[in-house]
């Protein structure tokens, strides 16, 4: 089901009528009920998959907790890891490598019989195994306690908000939320109506509407590769992936909220960065996050000297852009972020670049000319990186790169730019407004009638605006 | 302090939440509200703002109930998209076709194709659109398009009962379904691609130059597949025609060039029995009767409207003498 469809919003508002009419076992057992009716409905055979995983990782990490024999609990972890892993790796790059080996044989001139199969991508199943390794591997280092309710442990697996596409959540803060009474809170159930209804703003009305100019940049429907159609696919992509992404995450932010669960942030005014440092504690917190506490840390962190910690900033955004996808692209992607933090951190080093790894004490800087200066460089590496993300073969996103040689002004350019701007500057001038009053959507902390009035205004813009009704978001394929 | 966990969580002071309990409720209201309200403005000002939706709505209102009897003995109904707006002179057809004893009706929906019409038949046929014969004015290829015009089909041509069946015959996925229905039984979100592409228009300046970019040029179907898809699609459509009682006529319009794979089309219509009128050719008219190399300009339109007028009169005539 996609959120941004007219029956995500009957389901939904069929499941807060029933929900919160019902005790809070019967809750866990509706909602268990509703997130598999919801996962199911692209394709019930997908059940079985995120069902074995359930039930493996409930029993494993019980095991686990419940066990002193190290060998054991080590072989347990690695049993749950592997199974997890195996199945992401299966379902998401069997065909990569196997496309990938063929060709590294036939340039040795040996060739070997390409094995590819037809296989469906479970939704979800990137977000939903991290999530699982995640409770495992907390488990396995005693950070926390494993669930002794099958029904509590699956929920917090399966919850349908969070379920295709996140925000990743941390079984410390989510898992509590399925193992105790949540209890209705009039400000939590008011913003999360909020979020949804901004969240399907700059789904639907930003990021879809960018899509089709980043669709007809990178497709050489404007005029080929030439300079002004690089750069209106390069900034409509950097707006329609955000737009998407963080839409996403609002509606699913604002739908948990409806019945009582609390998701964590996932966007704060990424392109408002100044480094790519602040980058990454702006944009996809919750996979940044994830990266940071189970990757970069077990990898050695910062504690093994200076050039290991290079390669770990390194390996951690080539895998974090592998997560994405079984695509060159998003390695390459990955490798960009990755030699883009290791320089940072090597010019803070050398005092060459300020440290930005509290970028929330520095909120004054909008009217900092210097800091805009920052953001605009910033935002055009970031731009650049994207060109990889979208293309469909690293050989595109060069060509498509290549188009900066050549100039040629159509009328066509004009008029993408102009369309541009008026998707994007709504949707920067909200995260402007966000920045500079701390707040989390817009008028968060202006009175109920301002902010019915935002929410309305939002709505209306999102029924006469809406591209389409079948653009499925971007991250659902990850 | 930027934190993950932050200000939504924070809970609301006792005084406050029957306010915000009420925001809520004043905030679904206003939604419901605004919902209602798109929904009325639609069907008034949304369909006379635009000139599509209006033609659209008059020529749909002007077919309910269009039946042969007594006063009108000899009706015929003109079905098709945009090759038969832009190709067809119809005012002067239907002065041809009424000096002939023929009374006419156009229903002119963009973008359809094959199962926008075998749908659109159904739902024409229990509105009370029983004319002596149905002209259906499609390219040979978009008889074998596997795609329908979105919410404009549902809120013209589909049938709320005939949701399944599409669903099986189309092979969209239940979401998608259930966005028909809705656009089915509500005007707005019906034509809302249309409204939205008028205030874009009015909004953004040069739209109209970045239009035509905007969507991919279809890539052109190889021959064995239309060909394949015109000897199933043929038949079933006379299956269904016949079962409602309809007599159904087909009409392909010429291309500027390349194959325009019109001859399965007609032997299509020779192993079920079905008319087709072909009446010029492609490669008859020279490139600059075509605005785009598809569509026919007025220079075009005139020349290919006298000859399927003569060659409709002819199969009219032949059918009911």
């Amino acid at each position: 089901m996609l959120f941004d469809t007219p029956i995500y919003l009957a389901f939904l508002l069929l499941i807060v009528a029933v929900y919160w009419r019902l005790g809070f076992r019967q809750q866990n057992y509706f909602l268990l009920a509703a997130s598999y009716f919801f996962y199911g409905w692209w394709d019930w055979r997908f059940l079985s998959l995120i069902a074995i995983s359930t039930v493996v990782d409930y029993f494993c990490a019980l095991a686990i907790s419940r066990s002193s024999n190290s060998a054991k609990r080590r072989l347990l972890l690695s049993f749950s890891v592997v199974l997890n892993l195996g199945f992401l790796g299966f379902f998401k790059y069997f065909n990569f490598f196997a496309q990938s080996a063929h060709m590294m044989f036939a340039g040795f001139g040996i060739d070997i019989p390409k094995p590819v199969l037809e296989i469906l991508l479970p939704p979800g199943i990137s977000f939903y195994t991290f999530q699982a390794l995640a409770y495992i591997v907390d488990v396995y280092f005693r950070k926390m306690e494993p669930s002794e309710n099958f029904v509590d442990y699956a929920l917090f697996i399966s919850l349908f908000p969070h379920l295709i596409a996140g925000p990743i959540q941390r079984p410390s803060h989510l898992l509590p939320q399925t193992q105790s009474p949540r209890v209705f809170d009039s400000e939590k159930f008011f913003a999360g109506l909020q979020l949804i209804c901004y969240g399907m703003f700059r789904k639907c009305v930003v990021a879809d509407g960018c899509g089709l100019i980043a669709n007809a940049a990178f497709e050489g429907r404007l005029g080929g590769h030439n300079l002004p159609a690089m750069l209106i696919g390069a900034y409509a992509f950097a707006w329609q992936i955000y737009g998407d992404f963080s839409g996403y995450s609002d509606i699913a932010r604002g739908s948990a909220q409806l019945i009582g669960f609390h998701f964590m942030v996932n966007f704060r005014q990424p392109y408002l960065s100044r480094s790519l440092q602040e980058f990454w504690r702006r944009w996809h917190i919750s996979l940044s996050t994830w990266l940071r506490d189970y990757l970069y840390i077990s990898l050695g962190g910062s504690r093994a000297g200076e050039v290991r910690t290079y390669s770990n900033l390194m390996w951690t955004m080539v895998i974090g852009g592998f997560w994405h996808g079984a695509n060159f692209t998003y390695i390459v992607w990955g490798f960009i972020h990755g030699i883009g933090l290791a320089a940072e951190r090597s010019l803070v080093k050398f005092h060459l670049l300020k440290d930005r790894k509290h970028p929330e004490l520095e909120r004054d800087t909008l009217s900092d000319p210097r800091a805009w200066v920052s953001r605009i460089v910033l935002f055009h590496v970031v731009c650049v990186a994207w060109i990889f993300f979208r293309a469909t073969s690293v050989t595109e996103a060069f060509r498509f790169l290549g188009g900066a040689t050549t100039w040629q002004w159509l009328p066509e350019h004009r008029a993408a730019f102009v369309y541009l701007a008026f998707l994007a500057i709504p949707l920067f001038a909200l995260d402007l407004l966000l920045e500079k009053r701390d707040e989390e959507y817009p008028f968060e902390k202006a009175t109920w009638e301002i902010r019915v009035a935002g929410a309305v205004s939002a709505s209306i813009l999102v029924l006469m605006f809406t591209a389409n009704q079948s653009n499925a978001f971007i991250y659902f394929q990850f | 302090m930027l934190s993950s966990t932050s200000s939504s969580s924070a809970t609301s002071s006792g005084s406050d939440r029957p306010r915000l309990l009420r925001a809520s409720g004043v905030l679904l209201g206003a939604l419901v509200v605004v919902a209602a309200g798109l929904e009325l403005a639609a069907g008034t000002v949304g369909v006379r703002s635009s000139r599509i939706l209006s033609r659209m709505n008059t020529e749909h209102k002007s077919l309910l109930g269009f039946a042969s009897s007594a006063a009108h003995p000899k009706t015929v109904v003109i079905l098709g998209n945009s090759l038969l707006v832009e190709g067809v002179d119809y005012p002067a057809m239907q002065k041809d076709l009424s000096a002939a004893g023929w009374e006419s009706r156009r229903f002119v929906v963009e973008q359809t194709g094959y199962y926008d019409w075998k749908f659109g038949l159904r739902r024409l046929t229990s509105e009370g659109c029983r004319p002596d014969a149905i002209m259906l004015m499609l390219s040979a290829t978009q008889f074998a398009l596997n795609s329908y015009a979105g919410p404009a089909f549902a809120y013209n041509l589909m049938r709320a009962t005939d949701v399944v069946d599409v669903m099986q015959t189309t092979g969209i996925h239940p979401t998608e379904a259930a966005s028909l229905l809705l656009a089915r039984e509500s005007i707005f979100f019906g034509l809302r691609l249309e409204f939205r592409k008028h205030l874009l228009f009015a909004l953004v300046p040069g739209m109209n130059d970045l239009v035509p970019h905007l969507t991919p040029a279809g890539k052109p179907s190889p021959h064995a597949f239309v060909r394949a898809q015109v000897l199933r699609r043929l038949p079933e459509l006379v299956g269904e025609a016949a079962s409602l009682g309809q007599h159904l006529i087909l009409a392909i319009p010429p291309v500027a060039v390349g194959d325009d794979y019109a001859a399965d089309v007609i032997e299509g219509g020779r192993l079920t029995g079905l008319p087709v009128l072909y009446p010029i050719r492609t490669g008859d008219l020279a490139a600059d009767q075509f605005q785009d190399g598809f569509h026919l300009n007025a220079s075009g339109a005139q020349v290919f409207s006298k000859a399927l007028t003569s060659a409709m009169l002819q199969q009219l005539n032949s059918m009911r003498p």
